[in-house]
């Protein structure tokens, strides 16, 4: 799972049978893993019914088909959670856990700091930068 | 998935018997992110900026250059749109009317 801002909301008519009604949100991903092509948007269907500017939780893969309610529409992404709050030790949401991470300051709204800031992102277990799994 | 913008057709005289003479585009992301982007996207409207690199997707539906398409990636994606056996990994799932992004969210550093 990902997790990143719905920042947007796409409609289309032409489009495989099977995407009919579904509601389309862009999602910008906080922190990215091994993107299949480098992109720094994700188009999710949303059935949680997330609004633009919430943080949202987003699944990849085919659980993102179970979730949509039919393992055969051809999605990538599903909105599985609307995000309340995000905890992230101090001094480590700034560490280069993936590409769009490293060149960016775009963290979570609801991101809460804890801790005292001491330790490193490595303590953390969050310097990865390929590979990492959903 | 991801919303692209047409930018040309691919058509190759020998091809991969597999293919089946589909239409193949050539696509490029929209960069959502690049700060240049307008609010409203749309074949009509002001154009989108794009990221570099083109991908190249098998079409189904019919979009023309400059169309914006959503492009799924994968080979479960290829399998459910096209059946399986057929030598591609990003197929055009639907053709977009228009998407909207609110270009406030983007802005780097959302949080304190």
């Amino acid at each position: 799972m990902i997790l990143g801002r719905m920042v947007g909301t796409v409609w289309a008519t032409r489009k495989n049978p099977r995407l009919e009604n579904f509601k389309l949100a862009i999602v910008r991903p906080y922190f990215w893993y091994n993107p299949s092509h480098d992109v720094e948007h994700v188009i999710a269907v949303d059935q949680v019914g997330a609004e633009v500017g919430q943080d949202v939780l987003v699944c990849v893969g085919q659980p993102g088909r179970w979730v949509a309610g039919d393992s055969r529409c051809p999605i990538e992404a599903s909105v599985m959670a609307i995000v309340d709050s995000v905890e992230i030790e101090r001094g480590t949401e700034n560490a280069p856990v993936a590409p769009f991470a490293l060149r960016s300051r775009f963290l979570p709204t609801t991101l809460v700091r804890v801790g005292d800031g001491g330790s490193t992102a490595r303590d953390a277990g969050l310097h990865e930068t390929d590979g990492g799994t959903p | 998935m991801k919303l692209c913008r047409v930018v040309g057709a691919v058509w190759g005289a020998k091809e991969a018997g597999s293919l089946g003479g589909r239409k193949l585009l050539a696509v490029r992301p929209v960069a959502v992110a690049s700060g240049h982007s307008p609010a409203d996207i749309s074949a009509d409207g002001e154009r989108a900026d794009l990221q570099d690199g083109i991908i190249v997707a098998l079409d189904q539906l019919g979009a023309g250059i400059g169309e914006y398409v959503l492009v799924a990636h994968g080979s479960r994606v290829r399998d459910l749109t096209l059946g399986p056996g057929v030598p591609t990994k990003d197929v055009v799932v639907a053709i977009v009317d228009s998407a909207n992004i609110d270009l406030d969210l983007l802005a780097e550093g959302g949080a304190s």
